[in-house]
């Protein structure tokens, strides 16, 4: 084996050393340590994604840092004297009026707000990609269900926080989409005029809501978000992640790159590259002008104004969705609450509980650690591209105006054509992936009974041509294969519950070799239950 | 498996050899048996199965550091059969040629010194630069892009190119714990519950969760306590009274006249207000409140081309009529006007009302017309609210409208 005994210790420790034995002393952190530093990644482009959300939370976390340090949550209306001369004079609130201040003459305060904004775009983006990839992937399934709850969470929290952020400014934009939320609170059955009246202090546009809006935004989600973050990478750290199949890779192994130091050199690298790509974003392109939009002005509007894009499959709900207010007994239900409310909660529930369902329907109460291709799993790829149909026409429909106004197509049209599409076009795609799927199974196990074709022609004695097939060689690992520990202590002393580390680690590569080794009982002390403690 | 012992004396820890060049030049064997004489300087040995490009014993100022696989015999070559041939695939370049590492470290040295230059250009451009100028935020920018994107790229070079291309095998255990463990914990809980006798005195249990409900129906209050603001039958009101004239974003009112045929006008209530010595001023109402749930459309319709609603007859004025400018549906402010058609298009959600009509919701996600306020004139030449508020609740419904 590669794995070397322990070397003497080190006599005369330099500060490294020293400052490790100190922080063993107290909190005995070397087993854990070595143990996480030897942590196995698995490597494949897909797992990225996730941690481009992560990376992107962290710098939004940086950034909003900053931009708190110069906004002033405040409706107290002020007249601007600032340096952006075409709204000199007007009246305004402070928040509009100090976002202006960040924008013009702030320090660096321009390209942190884009940076900030466009970080929040690319955070909910690589989050529903990342959700995406495990769906499709299986990686949900068990052990991982509560992970992928924690996920949707996530996912649905983020909506709510780049929500919050965007609607802070009090600009025309964010205030029209405010105006939105509160009609759409007051629409709730029974307590909707109470919900609209707590949360917005008052009639709309109610009192001192901003600072309101603003500790939700930079204390209450942020922290809940945090909290939730740290239990999705503890539980990903704990449970080990999920890998494609591949040569020597077993249920029972992972395989790939060390935390310490190519795992933690990579992702380090690519956290820089994401805040590279933002920073060029933030510094090049223009996002959410607020100057352009003017203060808030319940009266006014833009035409062709649009949420950011994770809201926007809600406003193409809202336009799709017919006008049915349900009126009786002297009380209404008004259309706008169906496809804002009932409607994500349906979406959002279904999607939560579905790895529970599939494991349902399909009776797999294994744990798995290997993912699937989506070919594999027919129906699920089925349902999700049913989902993003769906999704899509939403999201499209959320700025069909402007598609109608670019293409000159009439506006009644394109609403027809949304609501008719966002009923007809997923079962289309649920169709039609299943049948492409089945299909390429079918071609998949084509080449393993009869191989690859060659292209070389060959004529049989009896007069007959066929191509001949050659068998399709099994993929060889990309690089050496060596155990993780990278030194192995003697055999632990009774009582050691985790065993023979060098055993462990020979028995991890020979996972190579054999799937389906007999496993040796650990040599555990049996707790023995101590008879009449008590 | 091939248990390895020390005896096949691979380079020790402090040994000078075992660059990562000694494995792709003495590449293992697919059979498993260690490739012979590797370790001990590198670029020594093992001549029969020398790359062509490398260059003789030149070394390098840092000898790449031991790794585990380029330990004698250490790639195990896991479960690769020797049919197949290729145990692994062919070593990057810089494993093998030296040049071609030293490239690599010189370019992950070049991208950290590139950052350096973006750190230099983003103090010097935030202190420096004219934050009023056009380039300055994006001088900001990309010069922050080059200072983290610069050690991004030398990073994952340096990981990619210079770092052992070796794959770490490590094993999974299954979560669930040996039953006795499972029965031990179980255990451990039932008989501290016992020991809390919460299954024997139902009346501690009782009360307890009776005191926990009702605590936890605490929550309630801070969150009642959101606002002293009571709906009660606010939604139902908006600030336009009898008399009240209409006038513009400006305070400016509005006379007969001054609306020509197909034009439109926002207009909000200013409110009459009887001064001391008997005078009658008009206050505009133009806060954020009074604008949102007063704004009002004035339209001025050709003659004959308003459809009064029944009882409804006289709430127009020489052509001009006035409605709710707030949506039924979602709020926004109604403010597309195609004089042609007569429609009045919401930009939010698309929605379309018939002004001729009455405003009637004729396409899109509202369902209600928009509220209808009764005009007239005074004395004066003005447009007035003739009979006071509107007579439903303006803007989107909600549960008590009826």
């Amino acid at each position: 084996m590669t794995t070397v005994p322990p070397p003497p210790l080190v006599k005369r420790p330099g500060p490294v050393r020293a400052l490790n034995r100190a922080a063993d002393e107290r909190f005995g952190t070397q087993e854990a340590l070595r143990r996480n530093l030897n942590k196995v990644f698995p490597g494949h482009w897909s797992f990225m994604i996730g941690e481009i959300a992560l990376y992107s939370f962290v710098i939004l976390v940086l950034t909003g840092i900053y931009l708190t340090l110069f906004f002033d949550p405040s409706n107290t209306e002020v007249v601007y004297d600032g340096s952006y001369v075409p709204l000199k004079g007007v009246e305004m609130s402070r928040a509009y009026a100090s976002t202006l201040e960040i924008s013009f003459d702030t320090r660096a305060g321009l390209v942190f707000r884009q940076i900030h904004h466009w970080a929040a775009l690319l955070f909910v983006a690589s989050i529903l990609v990342h959700l995406m990839r495990v769906f499709f992937t299986g990686a949900f399934r068990k052990p991982r269900e509560v992970n992928w709850l924690i996920g949707v969470g996530l996912f649905v929290l983020g909506i709510l926080e780049g929500f919050a952020g965007y609607s802070l400014p009090d600009d025309l934009l964010s205030g029209t989409g405010l105006r939105i939320a509160a009609s759409i609170a007051q629409s709730i059955p029974v307590v909707g005029t109470w919900a609209s009246f707590l949360v917005f202090n008052g009639e709309w546009p109610g009192e001192n809501f901003i600072p309101r809006l603003y500790v939700v935004h930079i204390l209450l989600v942020p922290g809940i978000l945090l909290a939730l973050i740290g239990a999705h990478l503890g539980i990903l750290w704990h449970q080990k992640h999920t890998d494609f199949p591949g040569p020597g890779k077993t249920e029972h192994n992972v395989v790939g790159h060390r935390v310490f130091p190519v795992f933690a050199a990579k992702s380090s690298g690519f956290f820089m590259l994401v805040f590279a790509m933002l920073a060029l974003l933030g510094g090049l392109a223009q996002i959410n002008p607020i100057w352009a939009f003017g203060p808030y002005d319940p009266a006014n509007v833009s035409s062709a104004s649009q949420p950011d894009w994770y809201i926007g499959f809600l406003d193409g709900s809202t336009r799709l969705f017919p006008p049915w207010e349900f009126r009786g007994l002297g009380h209404t239900v008004p259309a706008v609450f169906w496809p804002t409310l009932i409607l994500p909660g349906i979406l959002f529930t279904l999607l939560a509980v579905y790895p529970f369902i599939e494991a349902k329907v399909t009776g797999d109460k294994e744990s798995h650690n290997l993912l699937q291709r989506p070919r594999e799993a027919p129906t699920r790829t089925a349902l999700g591209v049913f989902a993003i149909a769906f999704y899509l026409v939403l999201w499209i429909s959320g700025g069909n105006d402007v598609i109608a106004k670019t293409f000159d197509i009439s506006l009644n049209a394109m609403t027809w054509a949304g609501r008719v599409g966002a009923i007809v076009l997923p079962p289309i795609a649920f169709y039609l992936t299943r049948k492409l799927c089945i299909h390429l199974q079918e071609r998949d196990r084509e080449i393993a009974a009869h191989g690859i074709e060659t292209g070389i022609i060959q004529q049989l004695p009896n007069g007959e041509f066929i191509e001949e097939h050659r068998p399709k060689l099994p993929p060889v690992p990309d690089h050496p294969r060596v155990p993780t520990d990278r030194v192995a202590l003697p055999p632990a002393g009774e009582g050691h519950g985790k065993g023979d580390l060098v055993r462990r680690a020979g028995r991890a590569v020979s996972g190579f070799f054999v799937e389906d080794e007999e496993r040796q009982p650990e040599p555990t002390g049996s707790p023995q239950r101590p008879e009449g403690g008590h | 498996m091939s248990k390895q012992d020390d005896d096949n004396a691979g380079p020790g820890p402090s040994g000078d050899g075992g660059s990562i060049f000694d494995r792709a030049k003495h590449p293992v064997k697919p059979s498993g048996e260690p490739a012979s004489g590797s370790g001990a300087g590198a670029g020594a040995g093992g001549p029969e199965l020398r790359q062509g490009r490398d260059d003789g014993p030149e070394r390098l100022g840092t000898p790449p550091h031991q790794t585990d696989s380029t330990r004698a015999g250490s790639t195990v070559l896991l479960a690769e059969p020797p049919e197949r041939g290729v145990s692994v695939r062919d070593p990057h370049a810089e494993a093998v040629d030296r040049r071609a590492e030293r490239r690599a470290e010189r370019l992950a040295a070049f991208w950290f010194v590139v950052s350096i230059i973006g750190t230099v250009g983003f103090v010097v451009t935030n202190f420096v630069g004219d934050k009023h100028k056009e380039y300055y935020t994006p001088a900001l920018g990309a010069a922050l892009a080059l200072a983290v994107g610069g050690i991004g790229f030398g990073v994952i070079i340096w990981a990619k190119r210079l770092m052992p291309h070796e794959e770490a095998v490590q094993e999974r255990h299954p979560f669930r714990s040996a039953d006795e463990e499972i029965a031990a914990t179980e255990e451990t809980v039932a008989l501290g519950y016992a020991d809390t006798g919460l299954a024997r005195r139902p009346l501690i249990r009782r009360t307890l969760l009776g005191a926990g409900t009702v605590l936890g129906a605490l929550l309630v209050v801070p969150l009642l306590n959101l606002t002293n603001r009571k709906p009660g039958k606010q939604l139902n009101h908006t600030h336009w009274v009898k008399g009240a004239r209409l006038v513009t974003g400006e305070g400016t009112p509005v006379r007969l006249g001054d609306i020509s045929i197909g034009g439109i006008e926002t207009v909000f209530p200013a409110v009459p207000v009887t001064e001391p010595d008997g005078r009658v001023r008009y206050e505009p109402q133009l806060t954020l409140h009074q604008k949102a749930d007063s704004a009002t459309v004035l339209i001025r319709l050709g003659p004959d081309e308003n459809r009064p609603r029944p009882g409804r007859e006289n709430w127009a004025y020489d052509g001009h009529v006035a409605y709710s400018k707030i949506c039924t549906h979602a709020g926004c402010p109604v403010s597309l006007y195609e004089a042609q058609t007569h429609h009045l298009l919401c930009p939010c959600h698309q929605s379309v009302f018939d002004v001729l009509d009455g405003c009637r919701a004729i396409f899109g996600p509202a369902s209600r017309s928009l509220p209808q306020l009764a005009i007239g004139v005074d004395a004066d030449g003005y447009f007035i609210a003739r009979d006071g508020d509107y007579t439903e609740p303006v803007g989107p419904a909600f549960w008590e409208r009826s």
